[in-house]
């Protein structure tokens, strides 16, 4: 190849990557950082693969899994290794993509799935999507479950270049944008959303009757993928109800889990049913009225979801092996501090 | 499929590569091939009125040289042609507005009946093949060049996707030098088509799209947005109408010298016109040139126009006699360019209020001379930008009758802005009610400054054409500043409605 020649085809590959590096920077700047400007459960779904894929269980579901479970708590009471892999407002379907995904990763003893999510049958808002589906790695999954998840103003280019879709947050970029340019905070303690703060649970609005007793046929396709999926790959699959006061969760729904349980010989717990045996005091044990617990409530579920995970599930405790033990230390140690800087802010708004 | 979705800058990209890696003698069969598959895409039930008038247009040209025909058969197939075609676009494009016209008179003369409007389609660039499906009939008819022999290369001049929906209106002889022709990849080419769709999108998504935002919340509620708001209304369309089709142009041209074939040029600087006349000659010129040769000219060169002017000649003279048959013609073809651009009488309005203005400039003109040899006004240094100024808004008065669909509510807002005196208003809190942030007006300036620029530049001879080939560091920087400016600051995307683009609609 001739000087000219190069030079004739160098020029141009050099300034495309140019323009790609550019435009590359630029999208850092301009996507949502997910760092407290902008709601924090954004950056929950990347969090997972910068960990360890040492999980006996995967939890997954939207806000009533990843505010009301914290792992920390089973690891610390019963040697638990687990991981929520949740998301505002996830979609039964983006559940399901999100199990497929972890399974490339590792292959948990259990998959505990929230039914909450049963009763949403269509793509409620962008925002939620965005916040469930920018966070994952890139794979066949991932694209299902953008395929999937678009509503009609949607586009998979502008999942695929998140550019298009954020540019013109050009006028509301804040500090936070350029201060996580490089990198992220790690916000969750092993998926789980933290708050410390209290406030008793109040009274809700009368449930509305029911259009239709059974829960949407699309839905409950995936959550038979999703049961198919974990016999395929020898996961038990747990289904629970978390004990959230709010939406409304129907006895019809919850006699249609029972039975769906009962059929393919799978565990169901509905902890709106055991709130005493649990311990739960709605007056101190939720931060938002009993829409979803706060630490002490967590704690308690904890206590109570671990054992029967051990005595039910046989799932063992693995706090006396060395592989674990340092990741879970570091986890310890992050909640702790965590912890304690959220009890330090309350006081100081407390005070003031 | 708008030139603005994602889909369609995908399709470009890949009809380019394969376009390159294709035989040469199969580029113009691919072209083909991606403009009925395109149009199709645009709705199923448009390809069948582009098919009969490409059939139709054939078979006529070829029908008019056939020496198998007499001269009268020749004529005659030339005639029904050109009915056939224009027919065509009458019924699809103006019978709804005949049927309104006639049950407004059975209203007036108070019937019962009404007749019922027809569930008709307006097929996507009808107007514009239509008019390039004429202009080749009466070009063949008068012998400027040969039937076009193979039907699948009529069918792409007719189809040439980037251009079907908003022109330019090309010519056949034009064209064909180039839509048929075997092309070689060239970088320099390339580069130059590349910076046109930059430019074209930079002025259709950063200008024309955020400005559109303000303008259809005034559209939407004439009655609320008098005085003050109308003359916002006159330089928002103003930027929008020139952003939105000069910049859909500009994409037209970039994209199909990405496939080496040359269309012309369809702007050259309008509003720096110094009279309406002159606008027109600047503005949307192949329409312009159009008119001038397939109406103007056969107007005036027909019988019953020699019949008139013979007879002014005898009453008042031969001078009188020119202007008033070339008078009679531009009345003529204003009422078909009103028309053209919308079935409506805003539209005829329009026409005819363009048209009084061209014909008092020329009518004026002694008068203005004769002042101008007493005075010496023209030679002013002021005179230039004084009639920049007075083209600007007298064209922006006119361009009302486009931008609001009814011509008594134009007529309406045009009075209020000496009757409502909300002027402090509008400069204090109006501007800002909209629908357009502070931040869109800074990015509104800045994008006109930089459309003023490049202006600037191109009639000092400095093209996107010369920078490419001169400087790479310079068209390297031009490139990467557009792409930056029309993916960051460009209206697109989740959240936004982009327009589409204006002249589609003709």
């Amino acid at each position: 190849m001739s000087k000219e020649t190069k030079k004739r085809w160098l020029r141009p590959v050099i300034s495309g990557l140019l323009v790609i590096l550019i435009l590359l920077g630029l999208q850092r700047l301009l996507v949502p950082k997910y760092m407290g400007d902008t709601p924090i459960e954004g950056a929950m779904i990347g969090e997972y693969y910068d960990t360890p894929k040492l999980h006996d269980v995967i939890f997954l579901g939207d806000c009533e899994v990843y505010e009301n479970i914290s792992p920390v708590d089973l690891w610390r009471d019963y040697g638990i290794s687990s991981y929520v892999r949740g998301s505002a407002q996830q979609l039964t379907w983006q559940s399901y993509y999100l199990l497929e995904d972890t399974l490339r990763y590792e292959t948990p003893k259990a998959v505990v799935f929230n039914v909450q999510a049963l009763k949403t049958e269509e793509t409620e808002s962008e925002a939620y999507n965005r916040m469930t589906l920018d966070g994952m790695a890139w794979s066949l999954s991932k694209v299902k479950a953008i395929q999937a998840s678009m509503g009609e103003d949607e586009s998979m280019v502008e999942y695929v270049f998140p550019l298009l879709r954020f540019h013109s947050r050009y006028s509301e970029l804040t500090k936070e944008d350029f201060t996580y340019f490089f990198h992220r905070d790690v916000i969750s303690y092993a998926g789980y959303y933290m708050r410390v703060d209290v406030k008793a649970a109040g009274s809700f609005p009368e449930p509305r009757r029911l259009s239709s007793p059974s829960l949407p046929e699309n839905t409950m396709e995936y959550l038979d993928k999703m049961r198919i999926l974990c016999k395929n790959n020898g996961v038990e699959l747990i289904l629970m109800k978390a004990p959230s006061l709010y939406p409304h969760w129907y006895e019809e729904w919850d006699a249609q889990i029972e039975a769906y349980a009962a059929q393919y010989g799978l565990a169901y717990y509905n902890f709106l049913d055991v709130t005493g045996e649990i311990g739960l005091d709605y007056s101190m044990d939720t931060y938002d009225g009993g829409l979803h617990l706060n630490l002490s409530g967590a704690q308690k579920l904890a206590e109570y979801f671990g054992d029967l995970l051990v005595s039910r599930h046989h799932l063992p405790d693995r706090r006396g092996e060395a592989t674990y033990q340092d990741y879970w230390k570091e986890q310890e140690t992050h909640y702790d501090e965590g912890r304690n800087k959220l009890i330090e802010e309350l006081k100081k708004n407390e005070k003031e | 499929m708008s030139f603005t979705s994602y889909g369609f800058i995908g399709i470009i990209c890949l009809l380019t590569v394969v376009y390159y890696l294709i035989p040469k003698q199969f580029q113009w069969w691919l072209l083909l091939i991606a403009s009925y598959a395109l149009y199709l895409r645009a709705g199923h039930g448009y390809v069948y009125f582009l098919l009969a008038t490409t059939i139709i247009t054939y078979l006529s040209g070829v029908g008019m040289k056939s020496t198998r025909f007499s001269k009268n058969s020749q004529k005659a197939v030339f005639v029904l042609g050109l009915l056939m075609d224009l027919g065509l676009l009458i019924v699809m494009k103006y019978t709804n507005f005949l049927v309104e016209n006639l049950n407004g008179i059975l209203s007036a003369l108070h019937a019962t009946g009404r007749i019922s409007y027809f569930d008709l389609i307006l097929p996507l660039g009808i107007s514009f093949y239509t008019f390039m499906a004429i202009g080749y009939l009466m070009d063949v008819r008068g012998e400027k060049y040969e039937p076009q022999s193979n039907p699948f290369r009529l069918a792409l001049f007719l189809s040439f996707f980037p251009a079907i929906s908003q022109g330019p209106i090309s010519r056949y002889d034009e064209l064909s030098k180039t839509l048929y022709g075997n092309h070689t990849f060239a970088w320099e080419r390339m580069k130059e088509a590349l910076l046109r769709i930059l430019w074209g999108y930079f002025k259709k998504l950063v200008i024309a799209d955020r400005v559109a935002v303000g303008l259809q919340t005034m559209v939407a509620a004439p009655g609320d947005y008098r005085g003050g708001y109308v003359v916002l209304a006159m330089i928002f369309f103003a930027l929008q109408l020139y952003a939105d089709f000069t910049g859909g142009i500009d994409i037209t041209i970039g994209i199909a010298k990405l496939f080496g074939v040359e269309l012309v040029e369809n702007f050259d600087a309008p509003y720096a016109s110094k009279s309406v006349k002159e606008y027109w000659r600047r503005w949307h010129m192949t329409m312009g040139t159009w008119f001038r040769d397939y109406l103007m000219y056969p107007l005036l060169r027909a019988g019953w126009m020699e019949k008139i002017r013979e007879g002014v000649k005898k009453k008042w003279g031969k001078k009188a006699s020119k202007r008033f048959t070339t008078n009679l013609a531009t009345i003529i073809v204003w009422l078909a360019t009103g028309i053209w651009h919308g079935a409506s009488w805003n539209r005829v309005l329009w026409g005819l209020l363009n048209c009084f203005f061209i014909v008092a400039s020329v009518e004026c003109e002694p008068i203005y001379s004769r002042l101008d040899e007493k005075t010496g006004y023209r030679k002013r240094k002021w005179y230039p930008v004084l009639a920049i100024a007075r083209t600007l808004v007298v064209m922006s008065v006119l361009r009302m009758f486009e931008c609001f669909p009814k011509a008594g509510e134009t007529l309406m807002l045009l009075g209020s802005l000496f009757t409502t005196w909300n002027y402090g208003e509008v400069c204090t809190i109006g501007w800002l009610s909209l629908g357009l942030s502070k931040v869109d007006y800074v990015i509104l300036a800045v994008g006109v400054m930089i459309v003023w620029t490049v202006s600037l530049c191109k009639a000092r001879g400095i093209t996107m054409k010369v920078v490419s080939k001169r400087s790479y560091g310079l068209s390297l920087g031009l490139v990467m500043a557009l792409v930056i400016m029309v993916l960051v600051f460009g209206t697109y995307g989740h959240g936004y409605d982009a327009s589409a683009f204006i002249y589609n609609q003709f």
